[in-house]
């Protein structure tokens, strides 16, 4: 009944209200409101859903089946076909005429409305409204809440199904949680001129003087406070207390949140890609010194270029100012944490001949990282071990380049010999270590020395742990191969491609997961996510089978998803984008 | 128990209008010589008869070579992650879906006779190994098991022999060897453990595999069980099988495993399942056939006179109503509950019997099985369990109690015991599936379902 309600409440949501053409959404709410949501096309985005290859692929693996039960389907098949019935129209043609004129969805909290305004053609409104409640009334009735109906003004007939509270009004469908949030819709409705109303909110102007709400599939605007006066922000500053990975990829947004007026997000959804866009006012004076490290001190540090050599399966270029980030973790993290760094840093700086990890190592790289993770490939006659592990190097950029190489690969060839030590104790592979000097470059590489005959072929041949200086770059990888990759590539061309930093824009921080190498490492790993698919669902082989290649085929479907941070010195943006296969519209 | 003849004891059971076959008889069967069965694999069971029953389960039940194949996969991408959790997962995946329990069983029995540890081990590739060992010669031959053993990676690290020198012999395994693997303590004595480990000096694991060391070897003379000579570690095996209390020794265990937990058997009533493995030159399939044709197997000694392990326990219900769930979480409980598939407690391997019972693991069983049944993992059938049971025919929850305790009770529940059950259910939810969830629950947690 739930499921099915919220089908027939989305389809009054998009039915359309050709009646006020003449006003505006924001016209018809109170001053008060903290949260608007526009839907330009519902009819549009309900087509693009209902035949998008994504879509259409989990229906055919009879995964909706399993969403939906028998009974659910039946109510929800029955109500298309009164739709149909009534309005003479396909049901999804129906429905998109109905919501022509948009949906709106807002939040009064003084009020604690919720309230969803949708418009479109007059008639076929009327039909579809009239259809979902023939449909509705027998539903409610035996549910025990039976629809209530009764009269407001000038005709207007309200219906009420518990809390939720109905009507129209010439082409315009009225749907609300709160009695007095509906009387004042209708009340502008009808006379436009009675009350003060949200189109006079100035932080809501200003969002859109940056961000059209016409130009985007749907578009949110948000009052910060609600964020701010929530514990939301304050649940978020903790987990990055807690957390150090966390405070380094998004520790830069929280202040900005703090202090930003407003929120908004424009989401963008067709068969090419599904984006969405948060969006909040900025500012260089909200941000403190412990998180300088994360925009830089002129707040506006710009990540280098993102790595991408062949058979990426994800990458992270960000800039991260990391010697004040660890010389500041006492003002970013709890003392837990703090202690822990503080231990680290302690070994870390025996580790490099007493010099201070902070200052001296850190400092000694420029601001600014790149990660890169790749699928793993072995030369025909390497060991190959059964389970598969993705090759990742990070790369940086040394300030003090000559004297650093050498540092580095002492402490680089010392690890390798105290893993030596370490592995024989437990009876693993022994690293193999050779030294490649040329006029380019310098490398330092490792290998695990073949196992003996019959005996299993153990994860850690994955891994060639190499360190290779070129310039002033320093490229730590977990294969020689990734390495030599990372020094041969045109990196710079293949970044620029998909480089966002566009117009006044600075990229902050740029991560990018690519679905084709991901579904390669998948495949190869394919025997192992059996076997575990096998054992947490007592399913049979065939069984587990199926449902691993379907999540293959499901990632294939995608192409890239990208999650850039950037800034311009008046708003900071965070953006997600899943582009899915050109060519599986 | 002394009092049974053993001429009766062993031989074939043949129903009568007294003692039948019935859905009863078949359920205590399968719950022996394996793990549990649908009522519908009992109600062919009863319909085919005892002895074609006992035929199948040891001639014609062997797993499928794409089973075998797919469990060879399984277990090879896990000892490729080298997660020992895993290892036992598997395990009793294996034991959820073989067409052939009684082997299974018995490699289960095996691991508790041989019993080594992967928490000491730490090593999947050896534990697999083991494990794959135990199951080639669990209804075959003993001997030959045990030659193998003697030489297994895994069982040489547990004992602490991977480095045995003529220097000084570690008497650990000759100890086992004896007291636990083959002839039962007061069958040897110190003088011969200590000469018998001379036997096996020189025996090695080196990278994952056995070695002879031939230069820390003793190659004198050595004497024990009135056996002479330079005697080498497997003609010292093969010695210690010779003697006359190894296949005493290796019946009583069997019978333990198969039969009853107590009273312990006397040696006469076990003579002749000795001479039949003597004669059989210790191949066991034939003393299981034995075992699972006899009367005492089917009389009042043997029935509901052994307490399930909680791998039995398990197993048994999962099998019986087709449950699928996370396997992982379930060996994690069976851990908790003292039964952790590869890593048995000690060398002793598991006390099994009234041990499995005390309050605190009473509760623990109860808890496993509530977790089971309303975990949002689970299914019967792929169904829901009102579902799974109106499938079979079972409409209601009294036909459900005769139902369950049909499969899962040795002992019959009373009506009155049903009766009260039912109410209960009743009384906890008004939902029929969670009533029918109740029911099963309250069955797998009373007494007469702990027995096997």
């Amino acid at each position: 009944m739930s499921a099915a309600r919220l089908f027939a409440v989305c389809c009054l949501i998009i039915a359309p209200s050709a009646i006020s053409a003449q006003s505006n959404f924001h016209d018809l709410l109170p001053e008060s409101t903290a949260a608007v949501l526009q839907i330009q096309e519902p009819g549009e985005i309900l087509q693009q859903f209902l035949t998008h290859p994504v879509i259409n692929s989990v229906y055919d693996a009879g995964l909706y089946d399993e969403l939906i039960d028998d009974a659910q389907r039946a109510q929800i098949e029955t109500l298309q076909n009164i739709i149909q019935d009534i309005t003479g129209l396909p049901w999804e043609d129906a429905i998109k005429q109905a919501s022509s004129g948009g949906v709106h969805l807002a939040f009064d909290p003084s009020s604690e409305g919720v309230l969803l305004v949708l418009r479109g053609d007059e008639v076929v409104l009327d039909k579809v409204f009239d259809a979902v409640l023939s449909w509705l009334q027998p539903l409610a009735a035996l549910s025990g809440n039976p629809l209530k109906k009764g009269e407001y003004r000038e005709g207007i007939i309200g219906y009420q199904i518990q809390e939720i509270r109905f009507a129209k009004k010439a082409g315009t469908l009225v749907v609300t949680n709160s009695r007095d949030l509906g009387r004042f819709v209708l009340d502008q409705l009808i006379d436009p001129t009675t009350h003060p109303t949200f189109a006079s909110n100035k932080n809501y102007q200003a969002a859109t003087v940056n961000s059209k709400p016409q130009q985007h599939t749907a578009w949110l605007w948000a009052d910060a406070k609600l964020l701010q006066q929530n514990n939301g922000l304050e649940q978020l500053e903790q987990a990055m207390r807690q957390n150090m990975l966390l405070e380094l990829l998004a520790g830069g947004l929280v202040n900005q949140l703090a202090k930003s007026p407003y929120i908004t997000a424009a989401i963008d959804f067709d068969h090419q890609h599904l984006k969405l866009d948060l969006t909040t006012a900025h500012d260089a004076e909200w941000i403190p010194e412990s998180r300088q490290y994360y925009f830089g001190a002129d707040a506006n540090g710009s990540a280098p270029s993102l790595l991408l050599p062949t058979d990426t399966i994800a990458s992270i270029s960000m800039f991260r100012d990391f010697s004040p980030w660890w010389l500041l973790a006492p003002d970013l993290y709890d003392d837990d944490v703090n202690e822990g760094i503080a231990q680290a840093d302690t070994t870390l700086s025996q580790f490099f001949s007493g010099k201070d990890f902070g200052l001296d190592i850190l400092g000694a790289l420029e601001p600014g990282a790149q990660l890169v993770v790749t699928d793993n490939q072995f030369a025909d006659d390497a060991p190959q071990p059964d389970i598969i592990f993705p090759a990742f190097a990070i790369v940086g950029t040394l300030e003090n380049s000559e004297t650093m190489q050498a540092e580095l690969r002492r402490i680089f060839i010392n690890f390798a010999g105290f893993l030596n030590v370490i592995s024989a104790m437990e009876g693993n592979p022994q690293l193999d270590i050779e030294l490649v000097d040329s006029k380019k470059d310098r490398i330092i590489t490792t290998s695990f020395i073949p196992p003996l005959a019959g005996q299993p072929i153990s994860v850690q041949y994955n891994f060639s742990p190499t360190i290779l200086f070129k310039d002033d770059k320093l490229i730590l990888s977990s294969t020689r191969l990734l390495a030599e990759k990372l020094r041969d590539g045109n990196q710079e061309a293949e970044s620029a491609k998909r480089n966002s930093n566009r117009g006044n824009w600075t990229t902050n921080t740029h991560l990018t997961l690519l679905a084709g190498p991901l579904a390669s490492i998948l495949r190869k790993n394919r025997e192992i996510l059996i076997t575990n698919n096998m054992l947490e669902n007592s399913s049979d082989r065939e069984e587990a089978e199926t449902q691993i290649d379907l999540l293959i085929s499901m990632v294939q479907l995608t192409n890239a998803l990208d999650i850039t941070i950037k800034s311009t010195s008046k708003q900071l943006a965070l953006s997600f984008e899943l582009k899915f296969q050109p060519d599986s519209k | 128990m002394n009092n049974i003849d053993p001429a009766w004891a062993w031989s074939a059971f043949k129903p009568t209008n007294s003692q039948p076959w019935n859905l009863a008889q078949a359920a205590h069967l399968y719950r022996r010589a394996g793990f549990g069965v649908g009522r519908g694999e009992l109600q062919r069971a009863v319909a085919g008869g005892v002895q074609r029953c006992v035929k199948q389960l040891l001639h014609d039940n062997q797993e499928p070579q794409s089973f075998q194949d797919e469990m060879a996969r399984m277990t090879r991408s896990i000892v490729a992650s080298g997660n020992l959790q895993s290892l036992a997962t598997a395990w009793l995946y294996r034991m959820l879906k073989t067409t052939d329990q009684l082997h299974e069983k018995t490699t289960l029995f095996w691991h508790g006779h041989f019993a080594t540890s992967a928490a000491k081990v730490q090593d999947a590739f050896m534990m697999q190994q083991q494990n794959d060992l135990l199951r080639k010669h669990a209804i075959g031959d003993f001997s030959e098991m045990v030659q193998a053993i003697s030489q297994n990676p895994a069982m040489l690290l547990y004992l602490d022999s991977a480095n045995n020198r003529k220097t000084h012999p570690n008497e650990n395994f000759a100890r086992e060897l004896m007291e636990l693997f083959c002839l039962g303590e007061g069958n040897y004595t110190e003088q011969d453990i200590r000469e018998l480990a001379r036997c096996f000096t020189g025996w090695e694991v080196r990278n994952r595999a056995y070695r002879f060391n031939k230069y820390q070897h003793d190659f004198g003379k050595k004497a024990f069980l009135g056996a002479q000579g330079e005697l080498t570690g497997q003609q010292a095996v093969a010695h210690v099988i010779s003697t006359p209390a190894a296949p005493l020794f290796i019946a009583r265990k069997l019978v333990q495993y198969y039969v009853m937990d107590e009273p312990t058997a006397s040696d006469e009533l076990l003579a002749p399942l000795a001479k039949r493995l003597r004669k059989d030159h210790f191949q066991i399939r034939g003393t299981l056939e034995m075992i699972f044709r006899s009367n005492l197997f089917y009389s009042k000694h043997s029935v509901a006179r052994k307490i399930k392990s909680p791998v039995e326990m398990v197993v048994g219900m999962m099998r019986g109503l087709s449950i699928k769930t996370d396997l992982t979480q379930v060996a994690q409980r069976l851990q908790e509950l003292g039964h952790g598939i590869y890593f048995p407690p000690n060398v002793k391997g598991w006390d099994g019997g009234r041990t499995w019972i005390n309050s605190s693991t009473l509760l623990g069983r109860s808890n496993l099985m509530h977790e089971l049944i309303h975990s949002e993992n689970t299914t019967f059938g792929n169904k829901s369990l009102q579902a799974y049971l109106q499938n079979n025919r079972v409409h209601n929850l009294a036909h459900a109690a005769t139902y369950f305790s049909d499969l899962f009770c040795a002992v019959p529940l009373a009506n009155n015991s049903k009766s009260q059950l039912i109410a209960s259910a009743q009384k906890e939810t008004n939902n029929t599936d969670q009533q029918f969830k109740s029911l099963l629950h309250q069955v797998v947690s009373i007494p007469q379902f702990q027995l096997g």
